[in-house]
C-alpha cells in the first residue's frame, strides 16, 4: 500500500506524465483520498502550463485559422424541411359563442407568437452559420452577374469544395410578386439539377441564402438562380437571372 | 458584448453550444502557443501546422467534456496540445531537437514579432529565468518528459543515467521550479 509521502515524491514526474504505468495507477488511486496530494498535483500542473509557454512563440501562418476552423462549419446533408403552416384551432364548449371566438383568437395568438419566435431564431441561427461560411470556407468566392433581366443584380457565393454548404448574398435583384422566391439550383457535369434552396429579396433586391446540397459541391458544374412560385411545384415564372460556372478543378 | 471581456470558461461553453465565432476567439487567444509547442516539439512547422488543426478539432468536438470544477481552460488546452504533439512524435520516432539548434533557425523575427503580448512576453521570461535557475541536467529532464512525453526509465536510457539518478533530478528541478515560479 502506497503511503502519502511515496506519493508526494511522485507527484511532480505524475504532472509530467513520466511515471511508468503501475506508479502512476498507485497516484491515480491515492488522490481521491488525499485533498492534499490534489493540492500538490495542482501546483505541479501549473508548471506545465508554463512550460508549454516557454518554447519561442511564432506567429502560425494566416491561412491556418481558416483550415482549423473549418471543423465547426455547418455541415447539414439535406435541405431543410419547409415551415409547417400555422394551425389554427377552434374550440367547441359550454360558453357562449363570444367568449368561445375570444378563446379561439387568443390561441391563435399564442401560436402566431410562438411560430414567430421558432421562425426568428432559426434566421438568427440560419444567419450565424452563414457568417461563418463567409468566414472560414476554403474554396474559391465565386462572383455571378444579373443577366439581360437583371443588369443591376450581382451575387457572391462563398463556396468550400469539401462541404455540400454555400453562402450566397445577392444585391439588386427584382423584387418578385407575391407567391413567388428565388431558387438555386445546381448542375452537375451530366445534366442532373439539384436544389440548392429558396429565399426571398427584400424591397432593396438584396437576399441571402445558406445553400445546402445533397453531394459535395464539387459535384457540381455550375450554378443558376431562378424566380419560381412558392407553391409545392415550385414551378419556374421565368428565366434564371444568374448562371455562372464552378471551376472547381 | 466585448468578445475580449469574455472568459476561456466563457467561451468554451459557447463552443459546446455550437458558436464558431466563440471557438474563432479561443484560436486568435491560442493558436500561437499550440503551433509554437508543435514546432518545439515536432521541430517541423508542417507538423505543428496540422497539430494546431488537430487540437482545435477537438476542442470543438469535446468542448461539453471541459468541466471548470477540473480547472482551467488554459491546462485543458495545453493537455491536449502536448498530447497530440508528443502522438506525432511517437508516431514518427523522430528525435527532436534539444539543444535548440533547429529551433534557432526558426526564431529569426520571431521573438521582435510585434503581435506578442507584454503581458505574454513577461510571463515567458519570467518562466525562462526560472529554468536558468534550475541545474542543467534536472531542467534535461524535465524537458524531456515534458516536450518529448518520455518515462523515467526511457530519460534514464537516453542520458545513459541511473534510473534513480533521474528520478531524483526529475523531482528536485520540478520542485525548485514550483518554488520559482510561486514568487
Amino acid at each position: 500500500m502506497i503511503t502519502e509521502d511515496e506519493v508526494q515524491d511522485l507527484i511532480p514526474a505524475f504532472a509530467l506524465g513520466a511515471l511508468e504505468p503501475e506508479e502512476s495507477a498507485q497516484v491515480q488511486a491515492h488522490l481521491p483520498t488525499c485533498a492534499s496530494c490534489r493540492m500538490a498535483l495542482a501546483e505541479y500542473q501549473r508548471i506545465n502550463e508554463a512550460l508549454a509557454l516557454s518554447p519561442v512563440q511564432l506567429e502560425p501562418p494566416g491561412s491556418l485559422k481558416a483550415k482549423a476552423l473549418k471543423v465547426s462549419m455547418p455541415r447539414v446533408a439535406a435541405p431543410l424541411p419547409k415551415q409547417a403552416g400555422v394551425a389554427t384551432t377552434a374550440a367547441r364548449s359550454r360558453f357562449s359563442l363570444l367568449t368561445a371566438s375570444a378563446i379561439a383568437l387568443a390561441l391563435v395568438s399564442l401560436l402566431l407568437l410562438a411560430w414567430g419566435f421558432r421562425e426568428f431564431s432559426r434566421q438568427l441561427a440560419e444567419q450565424r452559420d452563414l457568417v461563418a461560411v463567409m468566414a472560414y470556407a476554403d474554396g474559391p468566392a465565386v462572383t455571378v452577374h444579373g443577366n439581360a433581366s437583371a443588369p443591376l443584380a450581382v451575387g457572391k457565393l462563398y463556396l468550400d469544395p469539401d462541404s455540400n454548404v454555400a453562402a450566397l448574398i445577392t444585391v439588386n435583384m427584382p423584387t418578385l410578386a407575391n407567391g413567388q422566391n428565388y431558387q438555386v439550383s445546381l448542375t452537375e457535369p451530366d445534366g442532373t439539377p439539384a436544389n440548392g434552396g429558396n429565399f426571398h429579396v427584400d424591397t432593396n433586391g438584396n437576399g441571402w441564402l445558406l445553400i445546402r446540397a445533397p453531394k459535395r459541391l464539387d459535384a457540381y458544374q455550375s450554378v443558376s438562380i431562378s424566380p419560381v412560385n412558392e407553391n409545392s411545384t415550385g414551378a419556374p415564372v421565368g428565366p434564371p437571372l444568374f448562371q455562372a460556372d464552378l471551376n472547381f478543378r | 458584448m466585448d468578445q475580449k471581456t469574455i472568459s476561456d470558461e466563457e467561451l468554451i461553453a459557447l463552443v459546446a453550444r455550437n458558436e464558431s465565432w466563440a471557438l474563432a476567439e479561443l484560436y486568435d487567444r491560442y493558436a500561437r502557443l499550440v503551433f509554437s509547442l508543435g514546432v518545439r516539439v515536432l521541430n517541423d512547422r508542417s507538423g505543428a501546422e496540422e497539430i494546431v488543426q488537430e487540437v482545435f478539432a477537438k476542442v470543438w468536438l469535446k468542448a461539453g467534456d471541459f468541466e471548470t470544477t477540473r480547472g482551467k481552460f488554459s491546462s485543458w488546452l495545453i493537455g491536449i496540445a502536448r498530447h497530440q504533439c508528443i502522438d506525432e512524435l511517437r508516431r514518427r520516432r523522430v528525435r527532436p531537437t534539444t539543444d535548440g539548434t533547429d529551433v534557432a533557425s526558426l526564431r529569426s523575427g520571431a521573438e521582435s514579432d510585434p503581435v506578442e503580448s507584454a503581458v505574454i512576453a513577461a510571463e515567458q521570461q519570467r518562466i525562462r529565468n526560472a529554468l536558468a535557475q534550475i541545474p542543467v541536467e534536472q531542467r534535461q529532464a524535465i524537458e524531456l518528459a515534458f516536450f518529448e512525453g518520455l518515462s523515467h526509465q526511457q530519460i534514464a536510457d537516453r542520458l545513459d543515467a541511473p534510473l534513480g539518478t533521474v528520478k531524483t533530478r526529475l523531482r528536485l528541478g520540478m520542485q525548485k521550479l514550483r518554488d520559482l515560479l510561486k514568487e
